[in-house]
């Protein structure tokens, strides 16, 4: 089907009135583009009136029903505790010797960009429907399938976060790599880059330098990155640091 | 919804005091039966309670998103099991031949449903015959285009107008 075969069936998709191979083609096609994405949502909207419209009392048995149910029915995608984020702890010996300066420095930093880490963790919601809006907002770098292959093992997790300063991000954490989307990020000094990390344990190891346009950017994160890591980001000077020099702008890390 | 997404069982029972009438409504106007509706009731809010974190406002109300569950899984009970039963007993019913009554049965008189019920009225036959069909009988298009004897892209296209002249009468935003 092209896309505009496709877009043909935004009205029946939304009656769900298309079978299961013109279903993944329509959900296919929002994900990239966004007016059709808007269409349908406008679209479906409307038959939610038509569904409404036929408002009947479920049987008055059902409501305790559901709400045992509930009580006993874990939720997913909740917020992470914010000491999901195991933090290193400084040395706090009385003295400091010289040759231990340096590590003690670095300890310091990491211990800021892990407390960070935490509080920033704890706002990234993970969103099945947000991944759809960011992949349409950025350029089509990473090839598709690459993304396709992510979003649809089962085991994947994707995750939204702000960005302190600006712009928001979505992550997707997946057996074989993961994939960063942002947009809106700040432009930055000609001296300065965004760095991704892959964060594991509270330890960000690097992943490689973004190449942010006007504030988007999908990146692939591949060396660096293993299962179960999260994502950040920092802003490091040019080419970027071994360690962040800097607090993370962003932090998307599993639960 | 934020209190429900953080696990708030009590904001979940007025969530389910005021969304379960239009997710039974939706269930029972495809299934026509109050037993299976009663059970996608059931699904759809456990999972409007699993998944409340998810939910994303950009894209719709709170209700939109549990109607669109209900009548999806609606259809796919409907398309499952019983599908052709009940398709033939449907056209024995000679339903599609007055599809905009169907409309009005065992439905509470509500002033959304007049102001529905108005507003599909003002729809050409054609497009309200195909809307009404594939919504609330839940056919795919292919169906609706066999039942009134109307080619595929027609009936896609009188689909997708009605529904937008349904938007401007109903003033839907989304």
């Amino acid at each position: 089907m092209t896309d505009d075969e496709v877009r043909d069936l935004l009205g029946a998709y939304a009656l769900d009135a298309v079978d299961d191979i013109e279903r993944r083609a329509v959900e296919r096609l929002v994900v990239q583009d966004e007016a059709a994405a808007r269409e349908l949502a406008t679209l479906q909207a409307v038959a939610a009136e038509l569904g409404a419209a036929t408002s009947a009392e479920p049987p008055a048995s059902l409501r305790a029903t559901v709400l045992a149910e509930v009580a006993r029915t874990p939720q997913t995608g909740r917020d992470l505790p914010a000491g999901a984020v195991p933090v290193p702890v400084p040395d706090e010996g009385p003295a400091v010797r010289d040759d231990l300066r340096e590590r003690r420095e670095r300890r310091r930093r990491l211990t800021r960009f892990g407390i960070a880490a935490a509080v920033v963790a704890a706002l990234a919601v993970p969103g099945a429907v947000a991944i759809q809006q960011h992949e349409r907002a950025v350029q089509a770098e990473i090839r598709a399938e690459q993304l396709s292959d992510l979003l649809t093992d089962p085991a994947s997790v994707v995750l939204r976060g702000e960005a302190t300063g600006g712009g928001e991000a979505v992550a997707v954490l997946g057996a074989e790599g993961a994939v960063l989307l942002a947009e809106g990020l700040p432009a930055l000094d000609g001296d300065l880059v965004y760095q991704l990390w892959a964060m594991r344990d509270g330890v960000p190891v690097p992943a490689g330098l973004l190449d942010v346009r006007d504030g988007t950017v999908q990146a692939l994160a591949e060396e660096g990155y293993l299962p179960g890591d999260g994502l950040a980001v920092s802003v490091e000077p040019a080419g970027g640091s071994p360690q962040p020099t800097t607090d993370p702008v962003l932090v998307l890390i599993p639960g | 919804m934020t209190a429900v997404a953080q696990g708030d069982q009590q904001a979940f029972a007025q969530l389910y005091d005021l969304l379960s009438p239009a997710v039974h409504g939706t269930a029972r106007r495809v299934l026509r039966d109050p037993d299976h509706a009663a059970e996608v009731t059931q699904e759809v809010m456990l999972e409007v309670w699993r998944t409340a974190a998810r939910f994303d406002r950009d894209r719709g109300s709170v209700r939109t998103w549990a109607v669109t569950l209900a009548h999806r899984r609606a259809v796919d009970r409907v398309r499952s099991v019983q599908a052709q039963r009940d398709r033939d007993q449907r056209n024995l019913d000679g339903e599609h031949h007055a599809p905009f009554d169907v409309v009005a049965e065992e439905v509470e008189d509500t002033m959304e449903h007049r102001r529905v019920r108005q507003c599909l009225a003002s729809l050409t036959a054609t497009q309200r015959d195909a809307v009404v069909l594939a919504y609330y009988g839940g056919r795919t298009y292919r169906e609706v285009s066999e039942e009134l004897a109307a080619p595929l892209p027609t009936v896609k296209s009188r689909i997708r107008d009605g529904l937008l002249r349904l938007r401007d009468c109903l003033g839907v935003a989304a």
